[in-house]
Order: C-alpha cells, then sequence, then structure tokens
C-alpha cells in the first residue's frame, strides 16, 4: 500500500489520463467541439490538484523493487513538469479547440502521455525504468509536434507541421539508438542496470564509452550542441502553444537525468565526463547566442536562445557538487516560467494573420500593452536583467560554476551572455520604440492564454524580487541527490 | 565467436545502419536504417547477456524492442503524412525550413 | 491589526493604486479616475498611519516585520519589510497627511489640464507616496536607500511635469543631477558600514574613525537632498513644478528625506561628534544664508524655496546639536506650515496667473481664506509665540544654546529675525495694501477642493503646538516649556521682524530697496554659487566631456562596432550550416557522438 503512496504522482497523471479518455470516448458525438473544451479545462484542473497535492502528499521512499524513488528530487522536478504542462494546457486550450474541434481528446491524452514519462523520469533509479519512461516522454512529442499538420500560414502556404514533426523524429529516433547501444554497452559491463549498482562499478573503457553516448542521447533531448539543428526547425513549423511546452518540459527532463546519471549515480567517473560536458556547454552558448543574432522570426530566435541557456545550465551541471545541482533545478524553475511564457506572448501577439516575425511585434506596447510588458519581463529575465528570475539563475549558475573551479567556462558564460542581449533588445525596441501604420488586428488572448500568462508574468516578478524560497527548495531537493563521500548503495 | 567479436558486429551493424540514415534520400530507408541502429544495441544487449549470464541482456532487450516498435509507428505515420502533402516521400522535400 | 500591518497598508494602497493606473488602459487618459484612485489610495494610507500612530502612542515599542531579502550562502545580509516605531509612527502620518491635502489640492489646481496629463500628475503622486512610504518604514539603511532612490526618480517626474517647458525640464534634471551626486555620498556611506559592521542596521557599533566616515558620507547625501549649501542650488529652479508639489516636495516630504535618515540613524551619528559638529556649523550657515538670500526675491516661491532651504538648516543644526527631538520636531511642523505656505501661494498664483509678488497687492480682502491661510502660515513659520512654529524653534534654539560659543545659536536668532521680515514683506506686499493691477483686482477665492486643505493645515500649523507633548512621549522623554530668557528673545525677533517689514514696505510701494537689502540684492544677483557650478561645468567638465567623447566615438565605439560587425557576421555565415536536411542534423549529431567515443576511448 505504501508503494501506492511513493507512486501517488504518475498514478495520478495516469489516473487523469484514463479519466480524459473515458470523457472523450463516452461523449456524445454531436458535442465532441464542447467537449473537448471541457477536456482542456479538466485536464488544466487535475494537473491544477496534482500540482498543490504535491505540497501536501508525502511520497519518499522506494517503491517497484528499488526502481522507482519519491523522494524531494522527484518531488521538485515533477511539479516543475506538471507546472509546465499546467501551463501549456492553458496556452494551448483555444489553439486546439480552433485547430481540430472534433478531436482535443487526443490532443490532451497524449500530452497526459508524455506527462507520465516527464513524471517517472525524476524517480527513475533503474536504467531500463529511465529509459522506457524517456521514450514514453520522447513519442507523444513527435505526434503533438505534427497537430497543425492542416493549416495554412500567414501567405497561404501549407503549415510545415509535418515537416517539424520529422525532423524531431529523426534526429529524435536517431538519438534513442545511439542511448541504447551506449545503455547496452555501459549495463553488459556493469552487470547491473539500477544506478546504485552502476555507482558501485568500476570504470572500464567500454562502460565510459556507453555512459558517454548516454550524454549524447540526453542531450538531443534538451537541444544541446551538436545535438541541436533540430530545434529552430521544429520551433518554427509546430504549432506554437505546443512548442511553448515542448522548450521547457523536455529540457527539465533531460536536464534532471543528466544531473542525476553523472552527478549522483556516477560521480565517481567525472573526470571523464567533465571535458565533453563542459565543451557541449561552452558549443551551446556560442551557437546558440550566435545563431540567433540574424533571426527574424521570434520562434526560431527563442529556439537559439535556449540552445544557448542550456549551455550556461549546463555550466552548474558540470560544476558536479551539491550547489551546481540544486542551482541547475533553480534555473530549470526560472527557465519554464520564462520560456514558456514568452513563447505564449508571441504565440498571442501572431493572431490575426500577423506572424510570428519581429515585425509582429511592431506597436504592441500601444496594441497590447499587457502582453507588451509581459514580453518585457520575460526578455529581461532571459537576458539575465535584474530584477527578473532569470538574472538569479544566470548568477547563481555562474557562481555554482565558478565555485567548482570552472573559471575559463564562466569568463566566456559571461561574454556570450552579452551577445544574448543583443537579440533580445532588439526584440524589445520592435514591440516598444516601432509602431505600424495600417490597420492590422491587435493581438488578443484568450481567457486560458491571458491567464497562463499571467501566471508566467507573476511568476517571472515574484521569483525575480524574492527568489530565496525557490532557491532554499532547489538547494533542499538536491542534497537529496548528492552523495557526499563514495555513493552508497540504497536498501 | 567471443564477446568482443559480437560486439564489433553490433559496431559494424549501427554504422551500416547510420550510413544508411545519412545516405538514402527516401524516407521510409531512412526509418529501415534507424531500425538497424537500434537492432545493433539489441544485439549488444543479447550478446552481453549470454556471455555475462543473468537475465538482464534478455530483459532489456526485449524493452528495447517494444519501445523500437512504438517510434517506428510514429515514424511510419510522419512518413505518410509527408507523403500525403508531397506526393514523394523523398527526404528533401522535407527541408523547407532551414537556416 | 497589528502596527506593522497598518504600517504595510500604508505601502500596499498607493502601490496597488500606482500599479492599476499603470496598467489598466484608459484610467490615466480620462483623467478623474486616476485622481480618484490616487485621493482614495491617500485616504487608507492616512487612516493606517493614524492608527499605527495611536498604537505606537499607546505603546511606543518598536516593532518590526521583515523578511530576508539579500543572502549568501544562508547568511542574511539584508531584509525587506517595516519598522514600527515613535519616528516611523509621526513621520508617516505627516506624510500621509500633507500628500492627501495636497493632492486634493491639486484638483482644484491642476483642474485646467488636458485630461491625459491630469491623469498623469496623480498617477506620479501615487508613485510617490510609495516611495516615500518605503523610505519612511524601512527597517535598514539599504531598504532606505532604495526609497530615497525611488524618491528621487518619482520627484524628477514631479518637478518636470511640464517638460514641454525647456526651463521646467532643465529645472527637473538639474534636480535629479544634484541630488544623485550627492547620492554617491550614500552609497559610499553603506558599503562602507557594511564592510564595517557587515550589516545595513542603524545600530551597529562603529569605530569613531569609521562612525566618521560613514556618517560623514551619509551627510553628504544630506546635503543634496535638503539643499543646504552649498548643493542648495537645485531647489530654486524646482519650483518650476506645479505649486502642489512643491508643497509637498519641497516642504514636506521630499527634502525631509535627508532630516529623516539623520534620525533614523542616530545611533550611528550619536558615535560622530566631529560629523555633528560639521552639521552644526553647516546647518546654521544654510540657515542664515539662505534667509538673506529669501530676502530679495520676487518671485512668491523662490521666497518660499529659500525658506525651506533655511528651516531644514535649523533641523540639520538642531541634530548637530545632538537633539534629536528637536530637528524632528521642527521637521513636523514645518511641514503643516511650509506645506500651507505653498498651498496659499499657489491659491494666490491661481487666481493672479501670476508667481511675483509685484502682480498681487491686497489679496487678503479680496481672498480672505487663502490670505488668512498665508498669514497664519507666515506666523508659524516666524516662531510668534502661540503658533507650532515658535514651539518646534524653541526646541531648536535650546538644543544649540552653549555649542560652539554660542555662535550657531546667534545665527539662528538673527535668522529668525530674518525670517519674520521677509515673510512679513511678502504678506505685506501680496496680501495687504492696494491691488497693482487688474489682475489682482479680479482675483477671486478658488473653490472648495483649494480652500478645504488650507483650513485644514492652517488648523494644525496654528495649534501644532500642542503636539510636541505626545511627540517627546514617543521618544520616551518628557517635554515641557517654560517662558525663559530664550523663548522671549526668540519671540521678540519674531514680532520684530514683523513689525520692521511692515515699515519697510508697508509704507511706499515701489521704493527702492533700503540700502541693506539692496547690497544683499546686489550679490544675490551675481547668484555666485550658481556661476561657481557653471564654470566647473562648462570649462572643466565640459571640455573633459568632449575629450572622452572624441575617444568614444572613435576608439571604443569602433572596436565596439566592429566587434559587432564580425558577430553579425559570423553569425549570418554560420546559418547555412543548418541546411534544412535532416539527415544532415543527424549527421551533425553522429559526429558528436564519434567525438564522445573517441575521447572515451582515448581516456
Amino acid at each position: 500500500m505504501s508503494e501506492l503512496r511513493v507512486l501517488w504522482m504518475p498514478l495520478a497523471v495516469a489516473g487523469l489520463a484514463v479519466l480524459v479518455l473515458l470523457v472523450d470516448v463516452l461523449a456524445p458525438p454531436d458535442r465532441t467541439a464542447r467537449t473537448g473544451r471541457a477536456l482542456g479545462w479538466l485536464v488544466a484542473a487535475g494537473l491544477a490538484g496534482a500540482l498543490g497535492a504535491s505540497f501536501s502528499v508525502d511520497g519518499s521512499g522506494r517503491a517497484a523493487l528499488g526502481t522507482y524513488d519519491g523522494g524531494a528530487w522527484t518531488t521538485f522536478v515533477q511539479r516543475l513538469v506538471v507546472g509546465a504542462a499546467l501551463l501549456g494546457a492553458l496556452g494551448a486550450l483555444d489553439d486546439v479547440a480552433a485547430r481540430t474541434p472534433k478531436r482535443q481528446g487526443e490532443y490532451w491524452l497524449l500530452l497526459l502521455a508524455s506527462l507520465l514519462g516527464m513524471v517517472i523520469v525524476p524517480g527513475a533509479r533503474d536504467l531500463v525504468l529511465l529509459v522506457v519512461a524517456f521514450e514514453l516522454m520522447g513519442i507523444p512529442l513527435y505526434v503533438l509536434a505534427a497537430y497543425a499538420k492542416n493549416d495554412r500560414t500567414v501567405d497561404g502556404a501549407q503549415s510545415r507541421a509535418g515537416e517539424a514533426a520529422f525532423k524531431l523524429y529523426v534526429v529524435g529516433a536517431a538519438s534513442t539508438a545511439v542511448t541504447l547501444f551506449g545503455l547496452a554497452l555501459l549495463t553488459g559491463m556493469a552487470g547491473t542496470s539500477s544506478l546504485d549498482g552502476l555507482a558501485e562499478a568500476p570504470a572500464t573503457p567500454l562502460g565510459t564509452l556507453g555512459m558517454l553516448l548516454v550524454l549524447g542521447g540526453i542531450g538531443y533531448k534538451i537541444g544541446m550542441v551538436p545535438f541541436h539543428m533540430w530545434v529552430p526547425d521544429t520551433y518554427e513549423g509546430a504549432a506554437t502553444p505546443f512548442v511553448a511546452f515542448l522548450s521547457v518540459a523536455p529540457k527539465v527532463a533531460g536536464l534532471s537525468v543528466l544531473a542525476l546519471l553523472f552527478v549522483s549515480g556516477l560521480g565517481v567517473h567525472r573526470g571523464a565526463w567533465l571535458p565533453p560536458l563542459g565543451l557541449a556547454a561552452l558549443l551551446s552558448m556560442g551557437v546558440g547566442n550566435l545563431l540567433a543574432l540574424p533571426q527574424t522570426d521570434l520562434r526560431r530566435l527563442l529556439g537559439y536562445s535556449g540552445i544557448a541557456q542550456m549551455g550556461y545550465v549546463l555550466l552548474a551541471v558540470a560544476a558536479g557538487d551539491a550547489m551546481g545541482v540544486g542551482m541547475t533545478l533553480f534555473f530549470l524553475a526560472a527557465y519554464v516560467v520564462t520560456n514558456l511564457g514568452a513563447f505564449l506572448v508571441v504565440h498571442a501577439a501572431s493572431g490575426g494573420g500577423r506572424g510570428h516575425g519581429l515585425d509582429a511585434m511592431h506597436g504592441l506596447f500601444r496594441r497590447a500593452p499587457f502582453l507588451a510588458l509581459a514580453l518585457l519581463a520575460f526578455l529581461l529575465s532571459l537576458a539575465g536583467i535584474p530584477f527578473a528570475v532569470g538574472f538569479w539563475a544566470k548568477l547563481y549558475v555562474l557562481l555554482a560554476a565558478w565555485r567548482a573551479g570552472l573559471a575559463g567556462l564562466v569568463v566566456a558564460g559571461i561574454v556570450l551572455a552579452v551577445l544574448g542581449l543583443f537579440y533580445y533588445l532588439r526584440v524589445l525596441q520592435a514591440a516598444y520604440m516601432i509602431d505600424e501604420e495600417g490597420e492590422r488586428a491587435t493581438p488578443r488572448a484568450s481567457p486560458a492564454l491571458g491567464l497562463a500568462i499571467a501566471l508566467c508574468l507573476a511568476a517571472v516578478v515574484g521569483l525575480g524580487l524574492w527568489p530565496a524560497p525557490l532557491v532554499d527548495a532547489a538547494s533542499r531537493a538536491s542534497v537529496d541527490l548528492v552523495h557526499p563521500s563514495a555513493p552508497v548503495a540504497r536498501r | 565467436m567471443s564477446l568482443a567479436s559480437c560486439l564489433l558486429l553490433a559496431a559494424a551493424l549501427f554504422c551500416v545502419g547510420l550510413y544508411g540514415l545519412l545516405a538514402r534520400r527516401q524516407i521510409v530507408a531512412i526509418l529501415l536504417s534507424i531500425e538497424l541502429m537500434a537492432n545493433a544495441a539489441n544485439l549488444v544487449f543479447v550478446a552481453f547477456g549470454h556471455y555475462r549470464g543473468g537475465a538482464l541482456g534478455q530483459v532489456f532487450a526485449v524493452f528495447s524492442i517494444a519501445l523500437t516498435v512504438a517510434e517506428v509507428a510514429v515514424g511510419l505515420a510522419l512518413a505518410m503524412l509527408l507523403y500525403r502533402r508531397h506526393g514523394d516521400s523523398r527526404v528533401e522535400l522535407a527541408s523547407e525550413m532551414k537556416r | 491589526m497589528t502596527p506593522t500591518t497598518l504600517a504595510l497598508t500604508t505601502l500596499v494602497a498607493p502601490a496597488s493604486a500606482a500599479l492599476v493606473l499603470a496598467v489598466v488602459p484608459g484610467l490615466r487618459s480620462r483623467g478623474w479616475p486616476a485622481a480618484a484612485l490616487c485621493i482614495l489610495a491617500s485616504v487608507v494610507s492616512l487612516g493606517a498611519a493614524l492608527g499605527v500612530l495611536s498604537g505606537c502612542l499607546a505603546d511606543p515599542t518598536p516593532s518590526v516585520l521583515a523578511v530576508p531579502w539579500l543572502r549568501t550562502s544562508s547568511v542574511t545580509v539584508a531584509e525587506i519589510g517595516v519598522r514600527v516605531d515613535g519616528v516611523v509612527a509621526s513621520m508617516l502620518s505627516v506624510v500621509t497627511l500633507v500628500a492627501l491635502s495636497v493632492q486634493v489640492f491639486s484638483l482644484g489646481y491642476m483642474h485646467d489640464e488636458p485630461r491625459p496629463a491630469f491623469g498623469r500628475y496623480f498617477a506620479y503622486h501615487a508613485l510617490f507616496l510609495l516611495s516615500m512610504d518605503v523610505l519612511v518604514v524601512a527597517p535598514n539603511l539599504l531598504q532606505l536607500f532604495a526609497g530615497w532612490e525611488l524618491v528621487g526618480v518619482t520627484s524628477y517626474l514631479l518637478i518636470g511635469f511640464y517638460y514641454r517647458k525647456p526651463s521646467a525640464a532643465r529645472a527637473a534634471v538639474k534636480a535629479f543631477w544634484v541630488t544623485k551626486f550627492a547620492d554617491m555620498g550614500f552609497l559610499a556611506g553603506l558599503l562602507t558600514l557594511f564592510v564595517a559592521s557587515g550589516s545595513f542596521g542603524w545600530d551597529a557599533h562603529l569605530a569613531p574613525g569609521t562612525a566618521t566616515v560613514v556618517t560623514l558620507l551619509l551627510f553628504f547625501a544630506v546635503v543634496g537632498k535638503s539643499a543646504q549649501f552649498p548643493l542648495h542650488v537645485w531647489l530654486p529652479d524646482a519650483m518650476e513644478g506645479p505649486t502642489p508639489v512643491s508643497a509637498l516636495l519641497h516642504a514636506a516630504t521630499m527634502v525631509a528625506a535627508g532630516v529623516f535618515l539623520v534620525v533614523r540613524a542616530d545611533p550611528l551619528f550619536a558615535q560622530a561628534e566631529a560629523t555633528r559638529t560639521v552639521m552644526l556649523v553647516l546647518g546654521a550657515a544654510t540657515a542664515l544664508f539662505a534667509a538673506l538670500l529669501a530676502l530679495v526675491q520676487t518671485d512668491i516661491k523662490k521666497v518660499l524655496a529659500y525658506s525651506t532651504c533655511s528651516q531644514l538648516g535649523y533641523m540639520v543644526a538642531a541634530l548637530g546639536a545632538g537633539s534629536m527631538i528637536g530637528g524632528f520636531f521642527h521637521l513636523t511642523t514645518h511641514a503643516f506650515f511650509k506645506a500651507l505656505l505653498f498651498l496659499a501661494a499657489g491659491s494666490a498664483i491661481h487666481a493672479v496667473h501670476s508667481n511675483e509678488i509685484g502682480d498681487m497687492g491686497g489679496l487678503a480682502r479680496r481672498m480672505p481664506v487663502t490670505g488668512g491661510a498665508f498669514v497664519v502660515g507666515a506666523l508659524a513659520l516666524a516662531g510668534v509665540p502661540g503658533f507650532s512654529g515658535f514651539f518646534s524653534k524653541d526646541l531648536v534654539l535650546e538644543a544649540v544654546e552653549g555649542k560652539l560659543a554660542s555662535l550657531p545659536w546667534a545665527a539662528l536668532l538673527a535668522t529668525a529675525f530674518l525670517t519674520a521680515f521677509y515673510m512679513g514683506r511678502v504678506v505685506v506686499v501680496a496680501f495687504f495694501g492696494a491691488p497693482t493691477g487688474e489682475k489682482a483686482e479680479r482675483a477671486h477665492e478658488p473653490g472648495w477642493s483649494m480652500r478645504g486643505p488650507l483650513v485644514v493645515l492652517g488648523v494644525l500649523a496654528a495649534g501644532g503646538g500642542v503636539f510636541a507633548a505626545p511627540f517627546a512621549h514617543l521618544y520616551g522623554r518628557e517635554y515641557h516649556f517654560e517662558m525663559g530668557v530664550g523663548p522671549s528673545l526668540a519671540a521678540a525677533l519674531a514680532i520684530g521682524g514683523f513689525g520692521a517689514a511692515y515699515l519697510v514696505f508697508g509704507r511706499a510701494k515701489g521704493a527702492p530697496l533700503p540700502a541693506p537689502l539692496a547690497l544683499v540684492d546686489r550679490v544675490a544677483k551675481t547668484s555666485i554659487v550658481n556661476r561657481v557650478y557653471e564654470v566647473g561645468y562648462r570649462r572643466v567638465a565640459l571640455a573633459l566631456a568632449d575629450g572622452l567623447a572624441w575617444i568614444d566615438r572613435y576608439i571604443v565605439d569602433g572596436l565596439i562596432n566592429l566587434l559587432g560587425y564580425g558577430t553579425l557576421e559570423a553569425g549570418a555565415r554560420a546559418r547555412a550550416v543548418q541546411t534544412g536536411l535532416a539527415p544532415d542534423y543527424v549527421l551533425a549529431a553522429m559526429l558528436g557522438v564519434a567525438g564522445l567515443a573517441v575521447w572515451a576511448v582515448l581516456r
């Protein structure tokens, strides 16, 4: 019975999915449009409930023969992904209802399925469970990316969602194969698939090779260089509310896996994985910032910006100690609200045929001051300007890396972050300083979308003014993970 | 036959699959190549299982097969989508977004 | 409600008003909703402040409600929140009361402004009240500094309200610039304090040398904010702002913030006798100097501006003499009667459409409430017995007496005479006698929104003396008053000053100034202090700036442009890597994998 308590979050998400399925199947066929909308609100309410419950239900302990752990680390990451899903659901509600009124249930089911994978991932302490959950997270995302397949874009061309999904898929499937290969080598050499067992196993060349291959596989999910090339195309082609979710949630799950595998389970092998990780971080910051500069499509711009942000957070992972892991969590939390909000604002501003280019932002301050204000907060947070939460996130990440001795990377990070300022401010310039002639439609956010944006804005500003509680929570969650001495197998 | 030669075979399979992924122009061929790469991994699982003993290798291989199947199903659906869009399934047709 | 939650309310109310006015479209452009919201917030604030005050009178123990804000690895460096004690309670009440009076007055005074400007004005007022409250309730010097800076910004917005007028824009910039310059002292002082004591609180024990350094630096900021010599130059220019703004900022609140800082950080200043001596000397000197300048002004607002400088000098001197109560009580009474004077002046200005006293005359008969208010304010300012200013000035004089061979005391007494004299001049020339033109003849009393605050403040200015005892009680002291030598002398000087003014100015209108005054006038017209700043600014600072600008434009900018161009080019070229073909993406990924594999094998 206590096993059920430990597994409460995955069970809750699965239960919500079943509920959605039942409602969708049993609803009268002539009311599918209304039912679909109701389903969307149901999902949002269920996720909100799960999020709230995570603060009172204590799921600590092991379950499923020790392969799942429900402690503080797991709970923190679960809250992040559930929160991201909640915001993504609110943001996508009207979009889904407008696009495919008769098949909304599918969207919600796929979203919840992916979420199920995401809530299991941080708790997985066995590689089999981990890879299954990881794939469970990824496969529905391929389908969801293609959701807008029947759209027409601004200039009448057909939607490129199919292409977006295809690129996501091809790189993803190849990475899965790589990951599986690496896992095979790793578990084969170590003789066990449990993470605790792996920590105790000696380092062998093949095992190290396996581990690094796994790094490659995870790197794809988080958009790390050189596994990043799908990011701008997928962000451009898929439906923007979905991209908002895609740009944050898998990254949270992927980075939590990275931290889990490399800092806790295999921390003793730090000498092996630090240089590639550091190089990947450096390249991500460089490539992301550099290639964002010439972008005029906001979705691609935010895509490259996300790659750069991943570079920053990898610095904290590379630090390899408790503070590094804690600051990774804090950064991820800040990143979720910031990036999701930014994409939702882009989506809101693109309504009525305005498109997603920089010129869609012209005159935003006048036509939709609330959206412009939210955009300001999110971009300042991404750029790392006080006092949005992104400032604290960057600061703490750089501090953690500095403390761990990665001085060169920190300096590079600061320099490259300055580049970021340029393209973020260019968007703000378009929104605040350039006005447009002509009468294009005023951007408007529906209630659900507006609510999601408002929640993100409140979080960015609130946490920016008062980050202390979140920092504390992240530190507490990471203590759970990092063993100060040689890893001890848990009983 | 030793463990080493099994692993080498798996590596060779992986590379063949990789080559196919990179060189072929038809989407279905690309999907086949991905399958090949995944099966190379399965071979490694099974090889270790055989030479090390224990059930882990087999178990993992079964899971791996199941995951790959799910993935390929989605991949085929996406291939269908692109085929319906363009009337052909060459990968160049799915490269409108760039830079 | 606990005192701290009430104090928090004084913050939340104007903050909410300001936020709503900033975000909700249409409120400001329509004008009256902004005014309503702002005044509502001020009423709530005032109620809460009075609640805090009554709570403190009953129980003066301080209480703090704060949360940790700045942390470094589990050590809390600074908190933000509210602190309630006697000082806070009285200051909050004064600030909110005067703010509300000014805002109500503005309803009538700014009535002719276009609606969007009207709305903008009240939005600024809400922001200002918020800033001032943040400053007053600060539990440590860091938050006080934050409020200080916010006050600076909002006062810039208010002074420069008529931003289309070049002189107004310049005045706002000058005010901002001078106070910002002085704020460097605050920042330096804060940092020194932190390095020496590890926190931003004012109850630290410092080594005498350190205490002197810290307090001197803080006092430098006070010199700027409270317009003491030589950083007083911005205050007369700041009269370009709307008169109600002058009443609020330059009578009661913003300039008083400097004095408030010294009161607040009293434990620090108590450890630095040297700084106190400096304050005593500078305060007395400023008081005298400013009073002389006030004598020769023809613009009624400028008279009041220099008068404010002078009275602030009184407060600074009292604090320098060690009497926190003296300085602070005078701040309180000054807030009431100076605001009253400014508002009454505003009413007069509004009636005759001119700031010059030469354009007024005989207003008392035509505008009895305004005239009465101004006279009451003048009597209180001069320290005529019975009015509030008399009691507060007495406390100041009492504190200063005997220090430094009583020279400051003598200076302040002389100033008292001059104060009565120049105020008497204004009263006589502007409000009595015959009107000097048809504008003055047609002057009439303004509406109730402008008269109401005059009455309220008038009562407080006249009868504020009764507050002395409870005031002292808030600080655990006893107050007793006796009509001894000092007070009698001061009273005589005050009455004498009015008499002299009547004699000199009441008789011949338009007669040339008597000799001593003419001399002062000549000196004042050279405005030597402003000249010094101007030369320094033009010759030295601008020349330096030109040189640096050349370096900046051609060398630094050139370098940056090169870097920027290079980066953009790199970005544009690098884009080509994204070919759009999915297999190419996988290739890149696999190259990465290969790299990892090679690395793994090599290790």
